[in-house]
């Protein structure tokens, strides 16, 4: 194991584990290169040298136990390297999740570090769906989450209602669930602190306000709100979108249904972000224009009207399809694989 | 760990369903992906899910056993014929297993004993290692505890040592502290060799596999529920010592350990050029806590049996006993009458009794089952339904199990005219094939009598089971009346097969416990 002569066995504790543990990695690493002929000894010992001993160095000074830590940390920067998560530009955000978050999770990391660690780093992974920057603020918060004094538990808890918070908004009932028993200096992370979170009542109310407009940012003034166009989502397949073909819209309950004549989506959309999630549908009836209140609008170019506001977006006069449910409109266009979104935030 | 190798455990789900949509998307997914956390060992996943990943686990990286003879279809599958002798190959269209693994592997999910038997190097000890690996001992207690059968092995060997200044010292044998074996402690206990070991010793090691405890000198060493895995090279009795009857019955399932496939060379290859050993690397996610064992044999005892498919295991279970000339008295027909007797069952069946040896299924055997075969087979087939997801046991999972628990405990009628068919010679040799057309043909006779349409002992039961209380004189005279209308129909130039005859000793205690309540109720008059 190269990395031995790199690091002192005799002082070094994550050297020592290694020491300790040497057949068992040899053969783990051994059999994954035999599988994966593209897995690299040198990248994984830049990684373990680099990334992981100092964690580990870190973490041993927390009390943390060095061996049952090196261990799973060797494993888990092992399944990165078969990943290919590992010597790429890709672990740019992974190096951040083990050099700034995982040293500050400290003593929660005394029993089932694999686990923990494990998880961290699926919902990390998870979080580039939505781009860099989403994983960087989720990133962030959950650096600042750690500081506060909360238990493992409560910190994964936090890092869920965190995803919904970075943008993946198809968890937004269930983070919004999840708020109900969240500490208020949690939600004052997550939320601001516009809402005194620690008085019952205005806790709950926000609450509710979030639950029943997904357009409600806790933090923002309600003078500010007006009705306009929040949000153009997506684009053509070409470009990184999902649409081969300009999509339509179409209500599904109180949800949207869009279709670009091949598959289906449904569309996830909230002023912290939006997604779309495939799934199998089928609609013989479509109807250009379905709208509940208070949203009044035609496919004539007249404009949308939703409690006394008016509002003409861009585009509006060639949409083609418009589906509004109680807080939000969205229309398309034939001439845009773009889907507009219709707000008052 | 979708792609890694030895430390993989196959994603989840292992045996997909019909995929239903899903509407809510739920946070907590946010923690799942390619890599494998370690809280799904701590009950996150359910435990029949597990044992599907340590099934997988050890097909895909530590036996290399490309034997898949437990057949599922889902859908129409391929069959295909070679050769002169028309061979057929199966395409199986469902999840299919290897007999070699999954089989262990219930036994350990059971806990009861298994037999794995075949040549030298096949891989038999090493399957039943893993098992106690899979129960969390180390590799280390797992070798050590392996009891290796030998010519010269004594029951102190096999069981333990009484304490030599006790023996000195003792007043009396309460006084005598016995060092037991550690292994009588294990949860997963192995014996290899087992047809090597004395016969005196045999009947130790009988004690401890049926009776869960072991005795020396008047001290008990109560044993802990534990899964057993026997290993013999031969099981035809063709080890240093034959095997008493007494423990031969108490082996659960046999399990054949079936030729290498050379085509895998370049697998044992890499094993030696890579010094890999998947036993010293087993997953801890795959692990079983005893508190996760005792669960999952919980749940695997609250597995169904549906009415109609244990109809059927009675019905196949019910072909074997009857011997027409075993005995003069009607519940002395048997086969158990004949063989304690020490007549030759095979000579008995013979005779001609009216019936058609070929289609006679009870002609193709020496002997009926037992209760224990009975007890085993419905552990088995509910662990199956287990392991395979599924609430209520199907009528494939039967099909399946029925060979390896009958491996050793039906014993073949090789004389049988049945067996001198150019397509069933073969049968002779092959026992589960052979057991497994056994319930074939029965299954194939059940559908042509419609007994899940029509059964008037089933009827008469469900009618009796109801309850005698209050029932009226009259009604009870006309319940006689039907019943023997019933048997009156059958003598009807009916021939009497196994199946009729339990049916008509099923009839007869109903009518016995009829006519009882009868006399109650005109003397209570």
């Amino acid at each position: 194991m190269a990395i031995l002569k790199a690091l002192d066995p005799a002082t070094n504790a994550f050297a020592q584990a290694l020491q300790r543990n040497r057949q068992r990695c040899n053969t783990l690493f051994r059999m994954q290169r035999h599988q994966h002929p593209h897995l690299d000894g040198k990248v994984l010992n830049q990684w373990l040298l680099d990334v992981i001993e100092p964690v580990v160095r870190e973490l041993v000074d927390q009390g943390v136990d060095a061996n049952e830590l090196s261990l799973a940390f060797f494993e888990l920067s092992l399944e990165l390297a078969v990943h290919r998560q590992l010597g790429t530009q890709r672990d740019d955000s992974m190096r951040r999740l083990w050099t700034r978050l995982i040293p500050r999770w400290g003593q929660r990391l005394k029993s089932d570090a694999a686990a923990q660690v494990g998880k961290l780093i699926n919902a990390s992974l998870f979080m580039r769906q939505f781009g860099n920057s989403a994983v960087d603020l989720w990133l962030d918060l959950m650096e600042q989450a750690t500081v506060l004094e909360m238990n493992a538990v409560d910190l994964f808890e936090f890092g869920q209602v965190n995803s919904w918070r970075c943008g993946a908004a198809q968890f937004r009932q269930s983070a919004l669930d999840l708020c109900q028993s969240m500490r208020a200096d949690s939600l004052v992370l997550l939320f601001g602190d516009r809402v005194d979170w620690t008085v019952a009542n205005a806790k709950k109310e926000a609450l509710t306000r979030m639950n029943s407009d997904p357009w409600w940012n806790a933090n923002k003034l309600a003078e500010d709100r007006s009705l306009k166009l929040v949000n153009r989502i997506d684009g053509y397949r070409g470009f990184g979108g999902h649409f081969q073909a300009p999509p339509i819209v179409q209500l599904q309950g109180t949800d949207f249904a869009i279709s670009d004549g091949h598959r289906w989506w449904r569309l996830y959309a909230d002023c912290y972000g939006h997604n779309l999630q495939r799934f199998d549908y089928k609609n013989e009836d479509f109807e250009p224009l379905e709208i509940r209140p208070p949203w009044k609008c035609k496919l004539d170019g007249s404009p949308i009207e939703c409690d006394s506001e008016e509002l003409i977006p861009p585009d509006w006069k060639s949409a083609r399809s418009v589906a509004a449910n109680p807080t939000t409109l969205v229309y398309t266009t034939p001439f845009s694989h773009q889907l507009m979104l219709v707000a008052k935030s | 760990m979708p792609d890694s190798p030895f430390q993989h455990i196959s994603d989840s789900p292992t045996l997909p369903k019909s995929k239903s949509e899903r509407d809510v998307y739920d946070v907590s997914s946010l923690y799942e992906g390619p890599i494998t956390t370690a809280s799904e060992v701590s009950g996150d996943i359910e435990l029949d899910e597990k044992l599907r990943q340590a099934y997988f686990w050890i097909v895909n990286f530590a036996i290399i056993s490309p034997h898949y003879d437990l057949e599922y279809h889902d859908g129409p599958s391929t069959q295909l014929r070679i050769g002169d002798g028309k061979t057929a190959i199966s395409l199986p269209s469902g999840q299919s297993y290897s007999s070699f693994v999954l089989m262990p592997l219930l036994t350990f999910a059971v806990r009861k004993r298994c037999l794995f038997i075949g040549g030298p190097g096949r891989g038999k000890t090493a399957s039943a290692i893993l098992m106690g690996l899979l129960a969390g001992y180390s590799l280390k207690d797992v070798r050590r505890s392996i009891q290796h059968g030998q010519p010269q092995m004594t029951i102190s060997d096999l069981l333990g040592n009484p304490l030599p200044s006790d023996l000195i010292n003792a007043k009396n044998m309460d006084d005598i502290q016995i060092a037991w074996r550690k292994w009588l402690s294990m949860r997963v206990k192995i014996i290899d060799e087992y047809n090597r070991i004395p016969t005196r010793t045999q009947s130790a090691l009988l004690t401890v596999l049926a009776d869960n405890y072991a005795e020396i000198m008047d001290q008990i060493y109560e044993c802990p529920d534990a899964a057993w895995f026997l290993t013999a090279n031969d099981d035809a009795g063709g080890g240093t010592y034959p095997v008493i009857e007494a423990l031969r019955d108490r082996i659960d399932v046999v399990v054949k350990a079936l030729a290498f496939n050379h085509r895998f060379l370049d697998t044992l290859l890499t094993r030696i050029e890579e010094d890999i050993r998947p036993e010293e690397v087993m997953p801890s996610r795959i692990i079983f806590t005893e508190s996760e064992l005792d669960q999952m044999n919980h749940a695997i005892r609250g597995v169904k049996v549906p009415p109609l498919l244990r109809r059927r295991l009675e019905f196949f279970a019910s072909q074997f006993e009857y011997l027409d000339f075993g005995g003069e008295q009607l519940e002395y027909k048997t086969k158990d009458t004949a063989r304690i007797a020490g007549l030759d069952v095979s000579q008995l069946s013979a005779k001609a009794s009216g019936v058609d040896r070929l289609k006679d299924l009870g002609s193709q055997t020496m002997n009926g089952l037992s209760v224990r075969a009975l007890l085993t087979t419905l552990s088995y087939v509910k662990a199956l339904a287990y392991f395979r997801g599924n609430n209520e046991v199907e009528i494939d999972d039967l099909r399946q199990i029925l060979p390896f628990v009958l491996h050793d405990r039906l014993v073949m009628n090789a004389d049988s005219p049945f067996f001198e068919t150019a397509e069933n010679e073969r049968l002779r040799s092959d026992r589960v094939s052979w057991i497994r057309r056994l319930f074939d043909l029965a299954c194939a006779e059940y559908d042509r009598l419609d007994l899940d349409q029509s059964d008037p002992v089933a009827d008469y039961s469900k009618t009796f089971e109801l309850g005698l209380e209050g029932l009226t004189a009259s009604v009870v005279e006309t319940r006689l009346v039907q019943i023997e209308n019933t048997l009156r129909d059958w003598t009807k130039g009916r021939k009497l097969y196994g199946h009729l005859y339990e049916d008509i000793l099923k009839l007869k205690y109903l009518h016995q416990r009829y006519t009882n309540y009868l006399r109650w109720l005109k003397w209570q008059s």
